[in-house]
This record gives structure tokens, C-alpha cells and sequence, in this order.
């Protein structure tokens, strides 16, 4: 079956090398061939840098998706690999792996919220909200714990510092983020940025919950919780876009580039969902698209693929194969 | 007497389009305060030169912008529109070779033909050849390595978890993997130097990855139906990886579906 379908994208790519699905067939084979090769271990090794690539993609397309993945398996969770790099970053990526299951249980609840039936909120049980609610805080949780771990490991602190950017224009101007951050080094600068995204992503999971809760319950205690979780989702965006100039400074090459663009792009679909709402988030919203199309200028196109990307027209969802069959019938 | 190589002159690039004297070896001790010149002397300072500190310049550095030359230029320029898939690989099987000198547009020129009206010294980026050489596997090394050292800067910080700077161990172990890591690092340099042709011409080596894929994936088939058990190896996962990160830099689809 892995062969058939590996045989199926190849022909699409051949004749039709540019159409740009390439990314999510790759990836998606390439996510078949790791479940197959199975977790890494000292008899089945694997090049720890491959496995952390493969794992942020695979990361990637998952919360695209809102769908979990067999990656947040206990069994593929820990690896112990023998890390050249900081096993921080490992580390995150096991709690992140989670990220994606916790989404698949929100958005049953969240979707409700919007639906015409009157009944629609009840039919789901007080019960099943609050243990997603639980899973998130938990997760929320297993995130700060990791944050304050990068900050304890390092003989120095190894948090950001704010800067002034010496090319930025002042507020009054335009700009809404006129100062920017700098980090003691490019890993823990992607690090940060990760999991500023990671939050986003959580946080705005969290704050829909709670206002679901809100429509049933309406506390002063909810309101301020879901008032928290939009403040803290704009905080982590804010950070990402003032992270973006260090990040794509010439000395770091194209590694920089590579690790900006999917926090930037969360940051910027975050802005994007309060532009109606907000002029100020219209103008940060304007702000990040002009970076993605310097990333994009300096070769970096997935940062515009990535950003096409959403759950209703995410047609790589489900299996493969029967939509590798739809192309080839048209 | 060993003559120097023309254009390995060293000095910063400032210096180099003032046309300023630059010391060699040996130079410092004979020349020193007794040249006339001296004062109009690159000393190679870092990060930035005496020179230029002293005449409020900037100093642009010792390492010059590399562009290069496509040797399937023109044939890259017909590859994915005029050629179809199995042209390309035809033609690259075929090892076309065409002059060397091929400017970003496509048109090809002598050197000795450059005109009055070139750009100055200093912003004339340095050319490297990448001639195909009988030994396939030599050029795709030279330009991988190439591209990982200018492209990945080599600090601890940088090195450490990044997959591509691992690119140059992995080369020489298999076709597939070599063609797709040197069309991926061809598209990087053809999109971020606005090298069209050169962009164009790692399709054929994207394309030549994605046929070794397929040919693993058909042999791993007839092992199935046969019964057998297929092991997935860390080669398959590289190859993926590979062409899955030449897609991250291909033009995004403009059409709702990816299907």
C-alpha cells in the first residue's frame, strides 16, 4: 500500500511538478515511511537533526489538520537519542505532539458555539467540556514548566532582551513593532518562537472553550479567563513579530529564515482573526504579510503555501489515496 | 616565480574596487613605513580594515557574493516547458553541455565581450564555474558543500539540530539522494540569487530524486506480493526529507485544492 502510494505522488509531481501540492504529498509519504521505519532507538538509529526536521513538519501539517498523530504515541515520545543539540527542543517537541489531539477535541465543542440549533450547546455534556478544558490547562501547563526549564538549564539566563532596531520606524509611522528581540543564540531564538506559535495555538483553542463555557455560564470568572487566554495568544504573536528582525539577519544565513516563518505565519493568522474587530490588528495583520513576502523573496516559498493553508480547504486530510484518486479521475 | 591567480587577490572588496594596494606575504617587513604607497594599503583588517576606518568607509568584508555559472543554462530554459518530463531526462542523461558563460537571463556571451557599461568591480559578484566534470558525483559534492557553508553559516549555534548542514555527510551513498540534495540545493541558490534557469534546472534533479523514490517504492511492491517483508530504511527517509524541503522553496499552488 506505502509502495502504490509513493508510485501515485511520483506520477502527480512528474506531470505536474509545480502545482504546489507537493509539500503535503512529501510530507505525507514521508510521514507513512516514519511509521513504518518506527520510533528511533540505539538498534533502529536515525540522524537526530532528520528526526527533529521531520518532527516539526510533521507538527505542522497535524495542527493545520487539527488532527492528532500517531507521533503523540507514547512509544514515539522520549526518544533517546544521543543530542549534539540542546534536548530542549526535544523536549518541547514531545509536549507539542500533543498539541494537535487537544485541537481535534476543542473544535467539536467550538463549532456548536456558531450552529443555528438551539440545542446544539447542550448536546454536548458539561462533562466532556470540561475535560478538554482540563487537557488544554494541562498541556498549558506542561508548556510553562518547559519554559521555565529553558530558563533554569543555561549557566545564564537565556531569555530574550528587548533591543531597538536601528532600521525601524517609529510607532507614529506605521510600525507597530518598533522595538525588537534578541537572543544569546539562533537556537534558543527558534525555541522561543516555537513556542510562542505552540501558544497561539493553544491559548486561542482555550479562550473559544471558555467563551463556550461563557455562552452556558456566563461568570465574571470565565469572562476574565477568556479575556487571559486572548491576551496571552497577542502577547506570543507580538513576540514573534519583534523576533523576525534577529531572526532574519544575513549572519544567520538561511537558518533563520527556516525558523521564522511558521511562527510568523501563526502570528499572522492570529492578527488576521482580530482584524474585524480591531484596526490595531489590521495594521499588524499588513505588517507580518510584508515579512512573509521577504521570505518569500529571499526563497522561501512554503512561507506563502503554509499560509494558504486552513482547515476547510486542507484537502490532504483523510486518506491519501482516495484523494490521489479524485486527481488522477479528473 | 609562481604567478598569483588572477582574481585571488585579497584585500577587502572596498579596497579591491578603489583599486588600493594590498600587502602580501613577506611584504609587511620591506614595505613597511618605507613604501611611498603605504599609506594607500589594504592592512586586511577585521572586522573591518584600517582603511576604510580611517576614511569613514565601508568596508564590505573579504567574502564576495558567488554567482554561477549554469552550464545546462540554455537547456534549462527549455527544460519544463518545451522538453516535457521525460525530454528533461533524456537531456540529462544525454549530459548536454553548453558554454559556461550564461548570464541570469539566459543569454549566453563571451567573457572578452564585456562592455564599457558593466558594473564596477565592487558590486561585480565573483563567478564560480560549476562545470559538469566526468565524475558526477564531485560536482553535485562541490556544490553542496558550496551552498551549505555560504547558505547554513558554520557556528555551533547554527550547526547544532540544523538537518541541512548534515547534507554534505550524506552525499555518495545513493543516486536518488545525491540528485535530490543537489536539487535542493540548486533551487535555494537559483531562488534566493533570482536565477530563473537555475531554478528551472533543478527540476530535472528533483525529478531524478522522485524517480529513485519511485523505484524503491516498486521494488519494495514486488517484495510485498511476493510475500516478503520490506524494511524501511533511513534512506528512504532522507530522500522524502529531501524532496519534501525542495517543495518548501517550490511556487506555491494557486488553485483552491492541492488535489
Amino acid at each position: 500500500m506505502l509502495s502504490k502510494k509513493l508510485v501515485l505522488i511520483s506520477i502527480i509531481q512528474m506531470s505536474n511538478p509545480t502545482s504546489g501540492l507537493g509539500w503535503a504529498s512529501h510530507m505525507l509519504a514521508l510521514t507513512e515511511l516514519l511509521r513504518q521505519y518506527g520510533p528511533p532507538s540505539p538498534s533502529q538509529p536515525m540522524d537526530p537533526s532528520l528526526w527533529q526536521m521531520v518532527r516539526w513538519h510533521s507538527l505542522g501539517i497535524s495542527i493545520a489538520e487539527r488532527k492528532s498523530s500517531f507521533l503523540a504515541s507514547p512509544d514515539w515520545k522520549g526518544v533517546s537519542i544521543p543530542w549534539v543539540a540542546s534536548p530542549l527542543i526535544n523536549d518541547l517537541l514531545d509536549i507539542a505532539v500533543d498539541l494537535p489531539g487537544v485541537l481535534e477535541q476543542v473544535d467539536p465543542c467550538t463549532q456548536t458555539k456558531f450552529s443555528d440549533e438551539q440545542d446544539s450547546t447542550a448536546a454536548i455534556e458539561d462533562e466532556t467540556v470540561q475535560r478538554v478544558l482540563d487537557s488544554c490547562l494541562s498541556l498549558n501547563q506542561n508548556l510553562e514548566q518547559w519554559r521555565l526549564e529553558l530558563q533554569k538549564s543555561a549557566p545564564e539566563p537565556l531569555e530574550y532582551h528587548v533591543v531597538t532596531l536601528p532600521e525601524a520606524l517609529p510607532l507614529e509611522a506605521g510600525n507597530p513593532f518598533p522595538t525588537g528581540l534578541a537572543f544569546p543564540t539562533i537556537l534558543v531564538g527558534k525555541m522561543y518562537c516555537h513556542y510562542w506559535a505552540l501558544q497561539i495555538t493553544l491559548q486561542d483553542a482555550i479562550a473559544n472553550l471558555i467563551e463556550f463555557i461563557y455562552q452556558r455560564y456566563p461568570t465574571v470568572y470565565q469572562y476574565s479567563a477568556m479575556i487571559d487566554a486572548q491576551e496571552t495568544a497577542d502577547l506570543c504573536a507580538r513576540n514573534i513579530c519583534q523576533s523576525v528582525a534577529y531572526l532574519t539577519s544575513a549572519e544567520l544565513g538561511t537558518t533563520g529564515t527556516q525558523s521564522t516563518a511558521w511562527p510568523l505565519i501563526v502570528a499572522q493568522k492570529h492578527f488576521r482573526r482580530l482584524t474585524q474587530m480591531n484596526e490595531e490588528a489590521r495594521v499588524k495583520d499588513q505588517w507580518c504579510e510584508q515579512r512573509v513576502e521577504e521570505l518569500i523573496e529571499h526563497g522561501y516559498t512554503w512561507a506563502r503555501t503554509f499560509s494558504l493553508i486552513e482547515k476547510e480547504n486542507y484537502a490532504v486530510t483523510g486518506d491519501l489515496g482516495q484523494h490521489i484518486t479524485q486527481h488522477m479521475q479528473c | 616565480m609562481v604567478r598569483r591567480i588572477p582574481g585571488s587577490s585579497t584585500g577587502c572588496r572596498t579596497c579591491r574596487a578603489r583599486k588600493i594596494k594590498v600587502f602580501s606575504k613577506g611584504q609587511h617587513s620591506k614595505f613597511h613605513f618605507t613604501q611611498p604607497n603605504f599609506c594607500r594599503q589594504c592592512d586586511e583588517g577585521m572586522p573591518a580594515c584600517d582603511k576604510c576606518l580611517k576614511s569613514g568607509r565601508h568596508c564590505k568584508g573579504y567574502r564576495a557574493p558567488k554567482v554561477f555559472i549554469n552550464t545546462f543554462g540554455q537547456l534549462a530554459k527549455l527544460a519544463p516547458v518545451e522538453l516535457g518530463f521525460q525530454g528533461q531526462l533524456r537531456a540529462w542523461k544525454n549530459k548536454t553541455i553548453l558554454p559556461l558563460d550564461f548570464k541570469r537571463d539566459g543569454s549566453t556571451s563571451s567573457n572578452s565581450e564585456t562592455s564599457e557599461d558593466s558594473p564596477p568591480p565592487e558590486s561585480a559578484p565573483e563567478i564560480m564555474s560549476l562545470r559538469v566534470m566526468d565524475n558526477r558525483g564531485a560536482t553535485r559534492c562541490q556544490f553542496v558543500v558550496w551552498v551549505v557553508e555560504n547558505y547554513f553559516p558554520m557556528r555551533d549555534d547554527i550547526i547544532c539540530g540544523n538537518w541541512s548542514t548534515t547534507w554534505p555527510d550524506l552525499l555518495g551513498k545513493n543516486e536518488g539522494l545525491d540528485a535530490s540534495l543537489y536539487g535542493l540545493c540548486m533551487t535555494l541558490v537559483g531562488r534566493r540569487q533570482g536565477n530563473h534557469a537555475m531554478t528551472q534546472q533543478s527540476y530535472l534533479h528533483y525529478a531524478e530524486g522522485v524517480s529513485a523514490l519511485s523505484q524503491r517504492a516498486q521494488r519494495a511492491n514486488m517484495k510485498i506480493s511476493r510475500g516478503e517483508n520490506v524494511k524501511i530504511t533511513e534512506e528512504h527517509l532522507t530522500i522524502a526529507a529531501a524532496l519534501m524541503n525542495f517543495e518548501v522553496r517550490m511556487p506555491p499552488c494557486s488553485r483552491r485544492s492541492w488535489y
